[in-house]
Order: C-alpha cells, then structure tokens, then sequence
C-alpha cells in the first residue's frame, strides 16, 4: 500500500491498486515547479519566431512589405507565404471530414490571398531574441482591402450573406440528417408539444498554459523534431508530415508536460507548420510561444450552437418525438475534429431518454471567425443542455413534476445496450439509481418545501437538475469511418521489463493533467502483482511511443488503460510459463502473487521472484521450448463500441433581486464512470469539469463584433471561473460497468462539464419561471437576469 | 508579450527623480509598484524611452499622523493602509475598499498614489479620495501643487498632474463628528475592477440630521465622480428609508453612464443606485443607528 493512500477498503492483496485513490505521482513536479513544460525548452542556436495576424475579419491582402522589418536588429528572416511552395508548407489537413462536405476549403498556415479571420497568421518573423522578433514584427505592413464578414453561424447560412469562402455558393459547409420517423404525424398526435431556442455560446478553454512551438530541423539527419504542449504527437506527426512533405519516420514530435488542453490542443495548428517550414529552411531551432491574446483569438474554443428544438409528449409526458435544428459555427476554415462534433452531438440529442422518433438537422456553417474544435465534452455539453432545457421546459409546460417527467422517459436498465433514434448505441445505465442518490444527497424534498417559503418571502430562488449521458472512448472504428473520422480508435502499450524486474509502460495516450502516469501505473501494477513504484508510465514523445491516438474524448482508460492491462496480462502468461520452468512444474499449477510465483499454495511451495524471472527472461539462456528471450509484450485495443458515461446533477440557486447576480447555495454531482481506477482522480475530473460548466452557465463567452472583431482578447474581458466564483461541490457516484472493455471504465474527464451547465442554467430557470421570464441564454450574467426580470414584471 | 526596450533609472532622492523627469517629461514614465504600468508596458499600450522608478524613495512610504490628518505617502501600498488601523477606525471605508481591491499580490506591491496618478476609471481609490475629501499632494522642480480629489479626476486614466510632476503624498483630515463611511463595489468576474462602486461619507449631527454627504462612484463614467444629485437629497435630510430611496434614484442623475458588453448602460445605471443605498445602510450600520424598515445588505 502506498503511504497516504485513501483506502475505504483494505485491499485484497497488496498490489491491488485499481479502486484506490493512490496519490498522483505526477503533482509532486508540478506543485514544485519542477515540471519541464514546452516554453522551458531551450535549445542551443534557437531562434525565435513573432506571428503578424490579420487585424481585419475579412480581407484581401493586397501587399506585404517586410524590408523594414528584415533589417531590425536581429532579424534572421521574414516569412510570408510567398516564400514557400506547397511541397514546404502546404495546407493543414483536418481529422474529420464528413462524406457530404464538398472537400474543405484550404487552409495554408500562412494566408494566401486572403484572410478570414481577426488572428489568421500572415506573416513570420524569425529574429536571434523573442524581443527582437516582437519588436521587428511591428514593421511589417500588411495592406488589406476589406471584405464584408459574417460571424453568427444562423445568419451566415441567410441568402446575401457575405461568402466565407469564395469556391463555395453559401456557407454552409454541411446539413447532416439524424434520425427516424416521422415527426409532423407525432406532433399532431402530441397532447403536448413544447419549441425552444437556444444558444450554446462559443467558449474557450484558456487553458493556463498557452500554446508553443518548438522545431529543430536535423540537415545533418534529415530529422525534424517538434516540441508542442498537444494532447496526441502522433496525429501531430502524421498531419505535419502532409503538411511540409517530410515522412513520418523522419519527424519526431514530443510533448513535455502540457499546462492544460482540454480539446483545444487537439490539432495540428498554423504556428506549428510555421515553425517546421522556417526551421527546415534556417536550418536553426525555432521556438514559438503564444501570448495569451493570440490564444484568445487563435486557438479554438469550442460550443458555439444556435438550436430549435421542439419536443412531442403524450398526455402522460411521454416523449413521442424530437425536433432539432442546428446551427453550428465551424469557424473559419475546418479545424482537425471540427466538422464531426456537432454531428456526434445531434447523435445523443435524445439523451437519457426512450423517445422513438427523432427529425434532427445539422448544419455545419463557415464564419469570420476562429475556428471551433473540442473542447472538454465536445458535443455531449450542447445535447446534454438542448434536452435537459426541452425538458423542463415540457414539465413546465405540461404541468408535470420534472422530476417525475424524467422517470417516466427514462431508457430502463434492460433496455441496454439500446439503440436510440439518431444512431447511437449506449452500452449500460441505469438512470433511476443515480437520480435516487443525486435526490437524496440534496434533500430534494426538503429543498422544494425551502423553496416555497423563501418565495413566499419574495426571494428569488431555484432548483435544477439535469440527468445526462454522453459518449467516450471513440469507437467502434467501422461506423466512425463511415461518417468520415479519420483517427484511429485503438490505443496501443508496449510494456518492457527490465532485467532488473522494473516495468516500463508505453502508452500511446498524451496526459495533460489527468494523472495517468499514475492510473495506468496502477493497473499495471495490479495486473502484475507489483509495486506500483516498480511501473513507469512513458507517452508523450514519438520516438519513445512509436504509435497512438491520443487523450481525447475521456478515452484514456478504456482504450489505453485496456491496452495496458491486456500487455501486461501477456507479460504474465509468459513469466508465469517461465517460472512454471524454473520451478519444474506445469503452468498450470503456478500460483502468483505480489510478485512471488510459487510451486504450489504459498507459504509452502518453492518459489523464485518477478525479479529472477526477469533476469532469466533477459538472460535467455534456459528458456522453454520455443520462448523468445526477454518480457517485452504489445497489445492493441480496438474498443468494438463507445461507452455511456451518465449522472445526475442538481443544483439550487438564488438570484439578488437588485443585481440579478446569480449565487448557488448546493450543488451535488452524482456521476457513473463505470469502474474507477482512482476514485479521488475521479472526482477531481467531475470538480474540473463542473467548474467549466459553471464558468459557461453563468460568466464565459468568446464573442465577435459585428465586424468580427474578438471582444475578447485577455483575462480583464474573458472570466474564467476564480476560485471564489465556486461553490462547495457534494460529490457522489454509482458503479454500472462498461460491457465494452475487460475494466468495465467508461471515462470520467469531460462528465463534470457536460451535467453541469443545465443543472445551473435549469435552477435558475426554475427561479425565474414562475416571474414571467420564458427564456435566458448562456452566460447568465446579472445583466441580463436582471433585465429579464425588469422585463417580465412590465 | 514582452515590453519594448527602455531605459531604467532608479533615484535615491525626490530630487534626482524630479530632474529626472524634468529632462524628457513626455517620454518618461514613473514607476511605482507597478501593478498598471507593467501590464501597459507588456501590452505596449505604453512603450516609454525612460521608466523612472520612483520605489527607492522611502519618503514616500510612510504615513504621518497630526492631530487633524493623515499625510499617506504616495508609496505608501494599499496593503498598509488596509492595515493601518489609526486610519481604518476613522475612515471605515478605506478598509472595505482596500479588502475588494485585487488580490494579496496586487495588494503588495501596488500603491496608493499610483493608483491615483492612474485614474483608472474603475479604480477603487479614486472613489475613496473622492468620498473623503482627500487633497493630492503633487511636485515638480517648478514647484509643489495641491488639488483637491473633485478636481483631480479629469477623462480616462488621466489626472491634473503634470509629466514632469510626481505625487508625493495625500492628505487625508480626519472625519468630523458623527461621520460614518462606507465603501460597496460590485466587480467584474474576469477583471474584479469595479462595474459599480460608491464611497460614501455621512457627518450625521445628533439631532440625526444629515450635515454633509460625500457619494463618489468608479466604474460608471469616464472618470470616478461624486453624485451632487444624491448629496443633495441626503444634506439637511433625517436619513431614513424614504431619504435614502431619494438618493437612491437620484444617484445616477447628471452622469454620462458607460456601457460594455458585460453591463449596458442601463443596467449600470441601475447599479449605481444599488450601490448608493448599500453603502448609505452600510454606513449607518456604523453608527448603530439604523433607520427604520430597511433590510440589511447582502453584498
Ligand atoms: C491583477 C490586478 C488586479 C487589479 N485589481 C484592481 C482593483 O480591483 N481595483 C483597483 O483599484 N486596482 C486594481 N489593480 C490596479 C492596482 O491597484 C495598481 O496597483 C494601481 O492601479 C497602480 O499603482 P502602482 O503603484 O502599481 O502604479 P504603477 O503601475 O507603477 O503606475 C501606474 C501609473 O501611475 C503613474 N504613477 C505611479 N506613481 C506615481 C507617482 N507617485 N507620481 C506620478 N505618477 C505616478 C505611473 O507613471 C503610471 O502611469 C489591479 C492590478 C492588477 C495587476
């Protein structure tokens, strides 16, 4: 047992680590500061690279004089895309292109003829100091003659709106069709049909550490090696080798340690082949780094929905039928997973949820603006909050308890694995238990009869719940590729023991905060019978990890923590027919345990160490017939379906009458990741998470002018949540395996930020309801409380 | 970002500083704790030839007590006025500023005078100054000025101090009598600068009368500014629920309210007058005499 472990139980062996809350190893380092992130590299004759972007939404370039700015001290170069050919610097590949999108429109790191966005990189200014590059960038002058530009995804798809791009007739990229059935028969059956918009607005992750780049082309090797905080080197390696035409095998790309991702360091970006190209061309390493308004305004954010979305029920609030019409701004140009998200959002639109017809449209829409990608739930916050809204909205309506509405919908335990109206398969749930916990850890009851009191002393207070499930851990890989994915799904370990007994892991997933250095570490351990000190866990580096998929879609566990328990159930089997040798007798009547096989029932048989096998293993000199020397294994997991995280979280809010400030009292999360490796890892996903959510309910938005100019550009504008802005979290969690991976884990990262914003948003909706005020989109800020309030007592 | 180069001097006496800025007055910036100036600097919203820090001159730390006022060095951080009790007792408001006013850090290093040779228009001190009368002490080599606080504030981030002129100190008279002060701010979520705020200073003579009023506001207009509207309701009134309702919707009178993204104009407006009626009860909280009817704060 490690020392400061939080065990409920005693463990049944020693070594047995899945289940416990081992404290992270990797908070040591990034408590003390001793983490090395990418900024901290520094390589020698580096050279530093200043971005000059596009000050205008939409424009022609026109020229590009950079003499005054090539003869500032310490220039080395200016690059603009004039100096490249397309074997150098090509465009930028995406991840996802949907079978019905007419292709996607180029996107050359460095603007061509064009620019479409505030940010777009222009031009690169490469110097001996970052100083002397920042300082230099100021004299290149760009000249522009402006173009009309669009930045609202529904008014971007209206005739006459200004063209994004020029080869296509409108902006909309896509219409994407979900569902079956009929949807007009069943809302003219409907005793009761409720219609709402909404806006999910684009958020950005803002992410502590903002994004760098560091290239390092070899002349003497050929090899270029890229340093960048990403949450998967190898889709790095892959696009970048497209990109500038350099093969896979000789492009190394290492993440160090990574000061937060959360989907927006998903793909390959602008800076990252700039960098490569110019390196390649200088023959020097180049390090870029972003500033914190370049990352405002250059990386992606993500949401950024305009839905309609009608429910049909029966006289009983059965739900009969969903509508849903979306508007999904893709920013810009297609970024890595971009296209795919609002589809796969639209595929758990009914969410928890038995409702047989679904009438769902998507449209994919380009804009003046950045480009949208993953972030942290990506797809499942906006379905969760379209349904969780239509809901209460039709309890309202229908003059049905909410919570009531919601048993009577729900998809029942036996139903599973179901199969819901826009195609998508959940593996496992079971709704009422968790909404059982989630009601009696907030004393729903009792809050309700609270409730009505402080009403009745003119206060404005409310309650909110939102029951979610969600998808994780990307798969199947047959179906993804029919709609046009183009990642891989499986995740691969490599698992080595050294002759001294020691386990190196090799995980084809990238952390970024997660703490997997130490959940994989405990599953391997368990599966060996080791002490978890024993187990290092490797990732983040291509010439150490040779292939992957990556961190994303909180599929670490299931697909590379299975991969690992799979490799080291291998390096088992043939340590165990070794030892089986060593101890002459057959396989089968070796007995292991904490690291000790043995002959026969312990204490009593002959015994020989993990340790002495490893060192026969490496010695191979007296090996059983056809055995291989050493304990090296590989295994590749291919997770044959997604997995179905779900939860329930209730929230009670009051608002000040005077401001319109929006304060929560409670707020309880009770949330079903299947089995948990490290329930305290488990929980502080679910507080990272809810805090985002929070931070979208009630403060974030990413907004453009009318002209497309960001409004926000630093952290004076743009309020992440302080710790201040939180409540208490109550946290809690059932237990339903995942059927689809031998752990039964179904993945725990994003949940936290998908149950969260409709909890909130429908607690204050509850408040204010019953005061005349239909409807309020997200960020709820006083203001706009307030004025609806003002509004609705006219 | 990383600031465009400059020169950096750092004098040891207000002499040499005061030269220092008479040479090239326009191209010159003082530098106090820098908690403005350096993320205006790392922005290049300021990008000076001669950043002259003026922290070495130990003169301006200090407070001074008379019998009648307090004399607070420009150096003086806001982290020791919040602490220095002489002060806080007598002017309660400067703590309640001083506690919403950033963060630990911020509060550290950064300065009273800074803060009002600032003028950031959603600066808490100015409000303060402005609540309490406060006179700001300013010297250059052609001489030594004092302005009072209602003359100080003249558009965004600019003051009635000149470039070659340094402020010294700010004199602060004691309260009168029977003065309660209070501060209420309402802050931004992102920034925590003031959307809203009022300082207000209420000499209450013991028939309960109301002798003179102080309501100052940052946040809400192009400089921080008293509310003559709100004063006026309050001198010569008995304060009680109604008088204060009076100051409440009158507070906003005769102010050009700015709007943003996060508070329109109108509902800023608004603010203004919940400010006013918080700060007015916090207040008379103080003087343990509350008027009838009215709630407590929530803030
Ligand atoms: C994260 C953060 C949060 C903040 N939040 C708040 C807040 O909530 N409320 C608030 O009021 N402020 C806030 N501030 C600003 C802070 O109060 C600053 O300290 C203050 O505005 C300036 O004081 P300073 O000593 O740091 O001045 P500096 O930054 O050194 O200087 C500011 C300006 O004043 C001039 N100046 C400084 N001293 C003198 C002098 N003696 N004579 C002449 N000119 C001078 C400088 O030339 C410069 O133009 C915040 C700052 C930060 C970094």
């Amino acid at each position: 047992m490690t020392s400061g472990a939080q065990v409920a139980q005693e463990p049944a062996t020693s070594t047995e680590y899945v289940g416990v809350s081992v404290p992270r190893r990797e908070d040591f380092r990034f408590l003390t500061g001793t983490g090395t992130f990418s900024e901290d590299i520094t390589l020698s004759g580096m050279l530093y690279a200043s971005v000059v972007r596009s000050t205008l939404a939409h424009a022609d370039i026109v020229s590009i004089a950079t003499d005054a700015a090539r003869i500032q001290p310490g220039v080395v170069a200016v690059f603009t895309a004039a100096d490249f050919g397309d074997d150098e610097m090509g465009t930028i590949p995406t991840d996802w292109e949907l079978p019905i999108m007419d292709g996607i429109p180029a996107r050359y790191p460095l603007a061509r003829e064009t620019v479409k966005y505030v940010g777009e990189a222009v031009a690169v200014v490469v110097a001996e100091t970052r100083v002397q590059a920042d300082d230099a960038a100021y004299f290149v002058d760009v000249e522009y003659a402006e173009r009309p530009a669009v930045v609202d995804a529904e008014l971007a798809t209206r005739d006459g709106a200004p063209l994004v791009h020029d080869q296509y007739e409108r902006n909309t990229s896509y219409v994407w069709h979900l569902g079956t059935g009929d949807w007009d028969s069943m809302a003219a059956a409907a005793d009761h049909t409720v219609d709402v918009r909404l806006v999910n607005q684009r958020v950005h992750a803002s992410s502590l550490e903002a994004r760098v780049s560091i290239a390092d082309y070899q002349v003497g090797t050929g090899i270029l090696t890229l340093y960048l905080g990403t949450q998967n080197v190898h889709v790095v390696r892959r696009n970048l080798s497209i990109a500038i035409g350099i093969p896979e095998n000789r492009i190394r790309v290492v993440t160090p340690a990574v000061g937060g991702a959360f989907g927006s360091k998903l793909c390959l970006y602008p800076e990252d082949v700039i960098v490569s190209a110019a390196s390649r061309r200088l023959r020097r390493p180049i390090r870029w780094a972003e500033t914190r308004a370049e990352h405002f305004t250059g990386t992606s954010g993500g949401r950024d929905h305009i839905e309609q979305v009608s429910l049909a029920a029966d006289k009983e609030g059965k739900i009969q039928a969903l509508k849903v019409t979306t508007y999904a701004n893709l920013g810009a140009y297609v970024s890595g997973m971009g296209a795919g998200i609002p589809v796969v959002s639209g595929m758990v639109y009914p969410g928890v949820y038995d409702i047989p017809v679904a009438d769902v449209d998507i449209h994919g829409v380009y804009t003046n603006t950045s480009t949208t990608e993953t972030y942290r739930g990506a797809g499942r916050p906006e379905a969760a909050y379209l349904i969780e809204r239509a809901v209460d909205e039709l309890a309202a309506k229908a003059g049905i308890d909410r919570v009531e509405l919601r048993r009577r919908n729900f998809i029942q335990p036996h139903q599973f694995p179901y199969s819901n109206a826009t195609g998508m398969t959940y593996d496992s749930g079971d709704y009422e238990k968790a909404l059982d916990k989630a009601l009696e850890m907030i004393g729903w009851d009792d809050r309700v009869a609270e409730q009505a009191a402080a009403r009745a002393e003119g206060r404005i207070v409310g309650l909110g719940l939102s029951v979610y499930t969600e998808f994780c851990g990307f798969g199947d890989s047959f179906q993804l590729q029919l709609v046009g994915f183009d990642r891989a799904t499986w995740e691969q370990s490599v698992i080595t023991v050294t002759r001294t007994g020691s386990v190196i892991v090799q995980v084809g997933i990238d952390a970024a905060g997660q703490g997997h250095e130490t959940s994989i570490a405990q599953i391997v351990a368990t599966e060996l019978g080791l002490d978890i000190d024993d187990v290092e866990v490797l990732q983040g580096d291509t010439d150490v990890v040779h292939f992957g998929t990556g961190t994303f879609n909180s599929r670490s566990m299931s697909s590379a923590g299975t991969s690992a328990a799979l490799a080291a159930r291998k390096i088992l089997a043939k340590a165990t027919r070794l030892a089986a040798h060593m101890l002459d007798v057959e396989t089968d009547d070796v007995v292991y345990r904490d690291g000790v096989f043995s002959s026969g029932p312990q204490p009593e048989g002959r015994q020989v160490t993990f340790e002495e096998v490893a060192v026969e293993a490496w010695r191979g000199v007296d090996l059983p017939e056809g055995m291989e020397p050493t304990l090296k294994e590989i295994a590749v997991f291919d997770p044959p379906n997604f997995t179905s995280p779900f939860g329930v979280h209730v929230a009670a809010v009051e608002i000040d009458p005077d401001t319109g400030a929006v304060r929560i009292d409670r707020y309880v999360a009770v949330d079903d990741c299947g089995n948990q490796i490290n329930p305290q890892i488990v929980t502080g996903q679910i507080h990272g998470g809810v805090a985002q959510g929070i931070g979208q309910a009630l403060y974030e938005e990413l907004a453009w002018d009318e002209e497309g100019q960001p409004m926000s550009t630093s952290f004076m504008q743009y309020p992440v949540l302080r710790a201040h802005h939180m409540p208490r979290l109550e946290t809690g969690h059932t237990v339903t395996p995942s059927p689809v991976n031998p752990l039964g884990v179904k993945g725990v990262g994003e949940s936290g930020a998908i149950g969260s914003q409709p909890a909130v948003v429908n607690a204050v909706m509850d408040a204010v309801r019953h005061l005349g005020v239909d409807n309020l989109d997200m960020p709820l800020t006083p203001a706009k409380v307030w004025t609806a309030l003002q509004e609705a007592s006219r | 970002m990383i600031p465009s180069s400059f020169a950096y001097a750092a004098p040891a006496t207000l002499r040499d500083a005061l030269s220092l800025l008479a040479e090239h007055p326009d191209d010159t910036k003082v530098m106090a704790g820098g908690q403005s100036l350096i993320p205006l600097l790392k922005l290049r919203l300021a990008s000076p030839a001669v950043v002259v820090d003026i922290s070495r001159l130990k003169a301006l730390g200090e407070i001074e007590e008379t019998p009648s006022a307090f004399r607070i060095g420009a150096l003086v951080t806001h982290d020791r006025l919040l602490g220095d009790e002489a002060i806080t007792e007598q002017w309660s408001l400067v703590r309640d500023a001083g506690e919403e006013l950033a963060d630990p850090l911020v509060r550290n290093r950064g300065t009273f005078g800074g803060s009002l040779a600032h003028a950031d228009p959603a600066g808490d001190w100015p409000a303060v100054a402005l609540a309490a009368d406060a006179v700001i002490h300013v010297q250059s080599q052609r001489g030594a000025r004092e302005i009072p606080a209602n003359d100080f504030f003249t558009y965004l981030f600019t003051a009635d101090i000149a470039d070659d002129e340094l402020l010294t100190h700010v004199e602060l008279a004691k309260p009168l009598p029977g003065t309660v002060t209070a501060y209420v701010k309402i802050d931004h979520p992102a920034s925590g600068y003031a959307v809203a705020a009022a300082g207000v200073s209420l000499t209450i003579d013991a028939s309960g009368t109301c002798r003179a009023a102080r309501v100052a506001f940052t946040g809400v207009a192009t400089t921080p500014l008293r509310s003559a509207a709100a004063e006026q309701t309050l001198e010569g009134s008995t304060i009680d629920a109604e008088t204060i309702q009076r100051a409440v919707d009158h507070a906003a009178d005769g102010i050009n309210v700015i709007g943003d993204g996060y508070a329109p104009v109108d509902y800023r407006r608004h603010l203004i007058g919940v400010v006013t009626g918080r700060a007015i009860r916090r207040a008379l909280d103080r003087r343990n005499c509350t008027p009838d009817n009215h709630e407590r704060p929530h803030t």
